[in-house]
């Protein structure tokens, strides 16, 4: 059933996820408020009062004003998380896709790493140190195979750790940093919108596919359909993590076992949909517009 | 408790360069007017789109091809393709992908040769369909981009 409400957008129009939702949600004709939350303040009113478990209030956007009662869900992409607006939107009985405690889960990976193994999944080796001798230690145990990647949602590209990376591991102290055992294998890039599950299996010889370019080297993106179980270990993750949209990462090893890495609270899905043509952006679109 | 200072210009093992601005857009576009209408959201929409696919394959084409321009590309041998009524059609063996060409972009395919540089299909096309370079290039660009992305062509190095 499809609501009749207002689907308030909190992001940057110039951020190509949150536009693109803005178009599926013009093609299923439904009624929306996009705010950026970089603009000029003053432009920008909200008010809400809670009196015996119901609130009642106003966002008000420029000249258009929605009372808090035709809210009928929130899309949040890229925008700081203590921001007044988002404190609203978490105390509002509507869908929120992704609420602000459920994308905090991604600023600590070993967090989900316990979410991730307590969903069946399995997990490489990891070591997360700041300590130069661990490092080198746990390099030696998995045979010089290992990983290394930020342990917060600080963005980095993945790289294999190799013997002339030591004389930098003393830069360690600086921060901490996530190593992981190598699996080899094949890529699988998951997105759950609520119960549906897409799955891209992505063919690349880089170590990071998402930067193949750098490597030269080719990338390939096809829709695949996940093992039953697996999909619905995605689904419960998902859930676990209180993410109504996520992106999950996973490699399937040569003997078909599925690892998980992370669960991406703001995925960039339209890169994935925009090579397979998996229709990503409807379902966030239904979804939002859904009673 | 360990704590660590909130110092951009602290060196940390993980270098710099694979630790990409997640948000670039951010720096360089305005707010939209939250006064803006639908049509104009919608307007705006589609053109960051536009861009957004555009610059995508630019810098995948960048990265991976210092001068695309001199390269020779050759069409992958795990694509195979045909002419049927007209249309040029492609499909990927391993990946089944399939794909659709227009008669510009097909014609490039067909020179993908492994024998002539992109320059090379570049004077061919322009007499072919009576088009400027200025026009040309930027399609081609992107059309490389595409095809090495799909891993329709590779390039060839020696």
């Amino acid at each position: 059933m499809t609501s009749k409400g207002v689907v308030i957008v909190l992001g940057p129009l110039a951020d190509p996820v949150t536009a693109y939702v803005c178009t599926r949600l013009f093609a299923r004709g439904a009624d929306f408020m996009l705010v950026d939350l970089r603009q000029d303040r003053h432009l920008l009113e909200i008010r809400w009062t809670a009196k015996e478990g119901c609130l009642s209030g106003f966002i008000r956007n420029g000249s258009r004003t929605v009372a808090i009662e035709d809210v009928s869900s929130v899309f949040v992409r890229q925008v700081e998380p203590y921001d007044i607006v988002l404190a609203l939107a978490d105390c509002l009985p509507v869908t929120f896709v992704n609420s602000v405690p459920s994308f905090g889960s991604n600023s600590s990976k070993p967090f989900q790493r316990n979410a991730i193994e307590r969903n069946g999944f399995h997990v490489p080796k990891t070591l997360v140190t700041n300590d130069p001798v661990e490092a080198r230690k746990f390099w030696d145990e998995c045979g010089g195979r290992v990983i290394r990647k930020s342990v917060s949602d600080q963005m980095s590209i993945v790289r294999g750790v190799r013997g002339e990376d030591f004389e930098r591991l003393a830069l360690l102290r600086n921060c901490p940093t996530q190593f992981q055992e190598y699996i080899a294998g094949i890529e699988i890039r998951v997105h759950t919108v609520g119960e549906r599950v897409f799955a891209t299996e992505i063919t690349s010889g880089a170590m990071d596919y998402r930067y193949a370019e750098r490597e030269r080297v080719p990338r390939r993106m096809r829709a695949v359909q996940l093992p039953t179980e697996v999909a619905d270990q995605c689904r419960h993750l998902a859930s676990d993590l209180g993410l109504l949209l996520s992106g999950i990462d996973l490699r399937r090893d040569p003997e078909g076992s599925y690892y998980c890495w992370e669960a991406n609270p703001m995925p960039g899905f339209t890169f994935f949909e925009n090579s397979t043509g998996q229709r990503m952006g409807d379902a966030v679109a239904e979804l939002l517009c859904r009673v | 408790m360990i704590m660590y200072q909130d110092d951009d210009s602290m060196e940390l093992f993980i270098p710099a360069d694979l630790r990409p601005e997640p948000r670039p857009f951010l720096q360089t576009s305005a707010p939209l007017d939250p006064d803006a209408s639908h049509s104009e959201i919608q307007r705006q929409a589609q053109l960051v789109l536009e861009e957004w696919k555009r610059s995508g394959l630019l810098e995948a084409c960048n990265r991976s091809l210092s001068n695309p321009w001199s390269c020779v590309f050759e069409r992958n041998s795990d694509v195979e393709w045909a002419v049927l009524d007209g249309d040029c059609v492609l499909v990927h063996i391993e990946t089944t992908e399939c794909y659709s060409l227009s008669s510009a972009a097909a014609e490039f395919w067909r020179l993908c040769d492994g024998q002539r540089s992109t320059d090379d299909i570049i004077e061919e096309l322009r007499s072919t369909f009576d088009v400027s370079e200025d026009v040309l290039r930027p399609d081609v660009r992107a059309l490389v981009a595409r095809f090495l992305q799909q891993g329709l062509v590779t390039e060839r190095t020696h």
